[in-house]
């Protein structure tokens, strides 16, 4: 059982070519010999990185939650929607099973990404050595996963277009749309900077 | 830098280095220790992955120009297009979220898809160069940023939610984008990047 860093390999994850890594001098960047993609043993300051990004998505988290998503206005009365309403609304008139996708797609996933990944982080950071393998497929899944939660956004989108009659009808988009799809980016980056071989270094950092 | 040969793998997920042995015919090679999917089993993918690719170009044309939903109500008449949205939330002051929407539908799908074309080509007639390689960089780079299947399921919530306060009516741009799904799922099942890299070196 030998791992590539071991071996002194760098593994260049975007082609999977594998090259005898030396140090670069400070300041100087390796890249891969076959792709160009900046080359390292580990994603460059993954735990930092992961963290960062990690804070930034549980702040916009809050008013992605709290602030109305979108205003339908009928007949001339404004109604503010937030995301959670909106999921209560789809169960009071009888659509429990796209109740269940909403749900599980705005609320449920990106908070999954975010417990997920701090979770993830953590165990690296304490070098808990249990259950490495699962730990893995939880990175798998958070992200495969992540994309889904865009969904609120599209159908934001579809309905701003279609519910436009002037005076009888219309759907606008509200201030927490901005910040739920910068919560789906940020935590996609967050993945994206996490290194989950960290989680397999015996000399974890 | 020293490059190693081709007959060792490392895993993406976990590190652990294998020598590459042959996977079984149309299955995979897994890491065994952490259970990531190292490499695929060769198959002869360009010509698919270029008649898949370019099928999906032609659909995602037609589902970003055609009519895409009608909705009707107390006799009048809202038809829309799949840009429509775009161009309703940049209206309403939101255009941070019309550029975003706009990337990840039209723009990201289009060009990963030009890409693989273009790279798939390539791999038939036995080019390789620079570019072709970079092509294929940015095509991978793209592909968790095309979020058409995401952008359908949403439509699908959308014309849920107003079915019940009006009536809404599917045009044929819905269908190509349907069409279109399948397509480029099977475009991106196909197109395996590690043979694709091994053979533009």
């Amino acid at each position: 059982m030998t791992t590539a860093a071991e071996a002194g390999l760098a593994h260049c994850l975007r082609c999977g070519q594998l090259v005898r890594w030396s140090e670069p001098p400070a300041g100087a960047e390796c890249l891969c010999p076959r792709c160009e993609s900046p080359l390292s043993l580990r994603k460059p300051d993954s735990l930092r990185r992961t963290w960062a990004l990690l804070l930034t998505g549980y702040l916009f988290y809050v008013p992605a939650n709290v602030l109305p998503v979108m205003r339908v206005i009928y007949s001339g009365r404004g109604e503010d929607d937030t995301i959670f309403s909106g999921v209560k609304v789809l169960f009071a008139t009888g659509q429990p099973a796209v109740a269940v996708l909403v749900l599980f797609a705005s609320i449920t996933v990106p908070l999954i990404k975010l417990v997920g990944l701090t979770f993830m982080a953590l165990s690296v950071h304490h070098r808990w050595d249990w259950r490495k393998k699962d730990r893995t497929r939880l990175y798998r899944l958070i992200e495969f996963v992540g994309r889904w939660s865009m969904l609120d956004i599209f159908m934001i989108s579809i309905l701003v277009a279609l519910v436009k009659l002037q005076a009888l009808s219309t759907i606008e988009a509200g201030p927490a749309a901005v910040w739920f799809a910068c919560v789906v980016i940020v935590t996609m980056f967050a993945a994206a900077s996490f290194d989950p071989r960290l989680m397999w270094d015996r000399e974890a950092r | 830098m020293r490059r190693m040969s081709a007959s060792v793998v490392a895993c993406h997920d976990c590190d652990l280095l294998h020598r590459k042995e042959p996977a079984p015919a149309r299955g995979a090679a897994l890491c065994s220790r952490c259970g990531a999917v190292l490499y695929r089993s060769p198959r002869d993918f360009a010509e698919r992955s270029l008649a898949l690719s370019l099928a999906s170009l032609a659909l995602l044309v037609m589902a970003t120009t055609l009519p895409f939903l009608t909705f009707r109500m107390a006799g009048l008449v809202q038809e829309n297009h799949l840009a429509s949205g775009v161009n309703e939330l940049r209206r309403q002051g939101y255009w941070e979220l019309a550029g975003l929407v706009l990337f990840v539908t039209v723009l990201a799908p289009a060009v990963r898809l030009l890409l693989m074309a273009w790279v798939s080509a390539a791999l038939l007639r036995g080019r390789r160069s620079r570019s072709l390689r970079q092509a294929l960089r940015i095509a991978e780079r793209l592909k968790p940023w095309a979020m058409l299947e995401v952008f359908l399921l949403g439509a699908i919530v959308g014309i849920i939610k107003l079915g019940q306060i009006a009536e809404v009516s599917l045009d044929p741009a819905i269908w190509a984008f349907g069409a279109l799904i399948i397509v480029m799922s099977a475009a991106n099942a196909g197109f395996d990047a590690h043979a694709a890299w091994d053979a533009l070196e």
